[in-house]
């Protein structure tokens, strides 16, 4: 029963993945973007509701169990994912240009002093992999953050120098990444 | 004039739309003198008490000396809770982090009943915000009230154009007669190893303007500072409850007081119109205090 139940979950997710990069094919970058971000949601979702709801708890050992337990049910449920799987190269090349549109004119020395105020971090980094648990994480200017997709409460950008992460933050989880994505 | 002259004045002339602060201190500009005898706290009835540590979270022995002066001093002046300023827990936010970094060191005061309310700082986990003894009732940034003051704790090393819209809507409803704001990137500062994150500035400063913010807590850089009044705002920087960056300051005429030899916390108290502050240095000694007034802007002119 518990194996058939694995199964069934697995097609489920193999479905969710491939729909998404399906309907990925057809659609304008920014609608290709979100589009993924929903699949991924809709496969956390699935992991998630087979964990224990997450509230706030005195114990930081439980924080610690359910971030740990969430992050590896989400890598096995999306194995074999390689970067690119949201950053395709057409939502790559989209992103690239709102960052430099961010990061142009006036508002551009702005940020960049910014950024380079923030304790920029270095590294490599890894999809289905954890952001380093004792590296900062590095401050995003909120004008860069005004000029990129909007992302629902269980996901974040970061960035690692010029890499731009996408980040589960709950899990601690990096989803996927583009390398080079600030001027 | 000198800057040293100007402290004594009050400073009328910087309007805000929910009054005018004036400021009257005891303290010398840019010395980094420290007085012996400690200012009182008027201990007013009613009033609203607190204590404000920044970038704590080092395990390291001087954390546990500034959380040892907070108990010693919460007898003279029992505060009813904690404001942490980020960077509650540096490097790995284990179980065994959150013990060594914030629940040993603050024990006695978390015994007694003190709530802390924290803010994410950049070596924070966003997942702190679950942690119920930091009182974020899982939200990354959340206001409360107590007393005659609003307070409002953000994440400004996230500050997603949804924030910016909750803290507008948020500020724009509060009517309380203190509007105070803590996160962890100051807008100003005069310390040399990061200095004001300016882009936060530009996209922050305007809503804490047009809503009539009296006064902003910082962290991020391991010193004190207070600066100068802007357009009415009174700024803290209050990084050094843990860490230190000795001789990090460059004070500027900006700069209202700096100290950045040794670790430091401040204490404060609300009473109606007046917030008093007292920043006190891990040798018991006073580091900077005064009081902050509003002003009705009627009489705002005058004594300028």
């Amino acid at each position: 029963m518990v194996r058939l139940r694995t199964v069934s979950f697995a097609v489920l997710v193999l479905a969710v993945v491939g729909l998404s990069q399906d309907q990925s094919k057809k659609s304008a970058p920014s609608d290709q973007f979100q589009e993924q971000v929903a699949a991924y949601l809709k496969l956390r979702k699935m992991v998630a509701d087979q964990l224990p709801k997450l509230k706030p708890t005195p114990s930081a050992q439980e924080l610690a169990d359910r971030q740990a337990r969430l992050a590896s049910s989400l890598a096995k449920a999306r194995a074999g994912v390689m970067q690119g799987n949201i950053f395709t190269p057409e939502v790559a090349t989209e992103f690239r240009r709102l960052a430099e549109l961010a990061l142009d004119g006036s508002d551009g020395a702005r940020v960049h002093k910014s950024l380079k105020r923030s304790e920029p971090v270095k590294g490599t980094v890894g999809v289905n992999q954890a952001y380093p648990p004792a590296v900062p994480l590095q401050t995003m200017p909120p004008t860069l953050l005004m000029g990129l997709p909007k992302l629902p409460m269980e996901l974040e950008y970061r960035l690692v120098g010029r890499t731009l992460i996408l980040r589960d933050g709950e899990a601690n989880l990096i989803i996927d990444f583009l390398p080079e994505a600030i001027p | 004039m000198s800057i040293a002259r100007r402290q004594f004045l009050c400073y009328a002339g910087f309007a805000g739309p929910a009054g005018f602060l004036s400021i009257a201190t005891r303290a010398r500009a840019q010395s980094s003198q420290v007085a012996a005898v400690p200012f009182k706290l008027p201990l007013k009835p009613n009033s609203t008490r607190f204590a404000v540590i920044g970038d704590s979270g080092t395990g390291d022995t001087p954390q546990f000396q500034i959380a040892q002066e907070m108990e010693r001093l919460h007898s003279e002046f029992p505060f009813e809770f904690v404001l942490m300023l980020g960077d509650n827990i540096y490097g790995n936010n284990d179980p065994a982090g959150f013990k060594q970094k914030f629940e040993d060191p603050y024990q006695p005061l978390l015994k007694s009943g003190i709530k802390f309310y924290a803010t994410l700082g950049n070596h924070d986990d966003p997942n702190q915000r679950l942690y119920k003894p930091f009182n974020m009732d899982g939200k990354r940034f959340y206001n409360f009230k107590k007393g005659d003051a609003h307070f409002f704790a953000l994440d400004s090393n996230y500050m997603s154009p949804e924030q910016l819209s909750w803290i507008q809507k948020e500020l724009s409803g509060s009517s309380a007669k203190w509007k105070i704001c803590f996160f962890h990137h100051p807008l100003y500062s005069d310390a040399r190893f990061h200095g004001p994150d300016v882009d936060l500035r530009k996209q922050l400063e305007p809503l804490l303007n047009q809503y009539g913010v009296n006064v902003v807590l910082n962290g991020h850089e391991h010193v004190y500072e207070r600066l100068q009044p802007h357009n009415g705002v009174q700024y803290f920087i209050l990084g050094s409850g843990g860490q230190l960056r000795r001789g990090d300051l460059r004070p500027s005429r900006d700069t209202a007081k700096g100290f950045d030899t040794d670790r430091a916390f401040a204490l404060m108290e609300v009473a109606g119109d007046e917030l008093y502050f007292q920043v006190i240095s891990a040798r018991h000694e006073t580091v900077d205090s005064g009081v902050l007034t509003k002003m009705k802007a009627a009489a705002a002119g005058q004594g300028n």
